[in-house]
């Protein structure tokens, strides 16, 4: 049977195997260097044309955009917020109470024209109060 | 969330040692180029918005299934079993006598005087690398060149942590036999 004797790698072995690995990456030739290159650009065009991004990056420079106050211009869009709050604040707040007002016009309108005897009326006093929750 | 200079700085770094990663395995620096271009975009596609300190790792992960994929897709799995059939039965666990394999290599090879200038040396351990068992070559190249730590090797290889260390020993014990037969001296 033969015998063989393998020196393990030292250290210092196993070190300059890599060091000469190392200095093979300086050896690759120009045409696969571009190719890598080329690689990489288009990789990072990928990410740059992502959803995810494009997504992301507007929401960002928007919220941004709208909460500093840049010499932009950009006091129109907060003073034209302000200006949609007082308008739809005023429409909604008038609606209600105009909705409430009338109730209570009605009811005194109605109240004012009854006789007395009305007011002993069981069952009047019922209808009212049921007309009034109407 | 990593920027796309962050991105491209990172695969500037990387892609050099990722083609020889890749054609130390395929044997091919046409098909090397391809993979790793593979696996940079879909480091973009998929991780690109991932922070840059996990690239690393999920490229290399991403390289090695590339790697893996290639091997797949063109069903030449029997291509390195049978190169590599004169150093083991085909299962890269599996004991060997590397040596014994190597005495009709070590007959042929040059003569142990005759001085390597240094590129025949690098070129040398290039060859000895690419004839390691897959496994191996792996692992070597992950934990010796790219020194990423053991666990870090075990969970890109996807094998445990003494697995990773066997493979380093006998990548190291194969690479010095297939160096001194070739009469490479370090």
């Amino acid at each position: 049977m033969k015998s063989h004797v393998t020196k393990e790698l030292t250290p210092q072995q196993l070190a300059k195997v890599l060091q000469l690995l190392d200095d093979s990456l300086k050896q690759i030739d120009h045409k696969t260097l571009r190719e890598l290159e080329q690689s990489r650009k288009q990789a990072v065009a990928v990410l740059e044309n992502s959803p995810r991004v494009a997504e992301s990056q507007p929401a960002v420079t928007g919220l941004r955009y709208a909460l500093q106050l840049s010499p932009h211009g950009n006091y129109r869009r907060w003073v034209m917020a302000l200006v949609m709050l007082t308008v739809f604040s005023g429409f909604f707040g008038s609606k209600f109470l105009r909705n409430n007002g009338s109730i209570d016009t009605d009811t005194l309108v109605l109240a004012s024209e009854l006789p007395p005897e009305a007011y002993t009326d069981k069952e009047f006093v019922a209808w009212l109060e049921h007309t009034s929750r109407l | 969330m990593a920027t796309s200079k962050e991105l491209s700085d990172f695969l500037a770094q990387v892609e050099r040692r990722a083609f020889k990663q890749a054609a130390y395995a395929v044997r091919d620096d046409h098909t090397a180029l391809d993979i790793v271009q593979d696996a940079m975009m879909r480091l973009a596609e998929k991780y690109g918005t991932r922070p840059a300190t996990e690239f690393p790792m999920l490229f290399q992960r991403i390289l090695q299934n590339a790697i893996l994929d290639h091997f797949r897709r063109n069903k030449v799995r029997s291509l390195w079993t049978t190169l590599f059939s004169s150093f083991s039965s085909g299962d890269d666990d599996e004991e060997y006598d590397l040596l014994e394999t190597l005495a009709g290599e070590g007959a042929k090879a040059d003569d142990p005087e005759v001085t390597l200038d240094r590129a025949q040396t690098m070129k040398l351990i290039e060859t000895a690398i690419s004839r390691l068992p897959s496994r191996q070559r792996e692992a070597f190249v992950l934990r010796y060149w790219q020194e990423l730590d053991v666990a870090e090797t075990a969970n890109i290889m996807g094998c445990s942590q003494g697995s990773v260390k066997t493979h380093c020993s006998r990548a190291v014990h194969t690479l010095s036999a297939l160096l001194q037969a070739k009469g490479v001296q370090l």
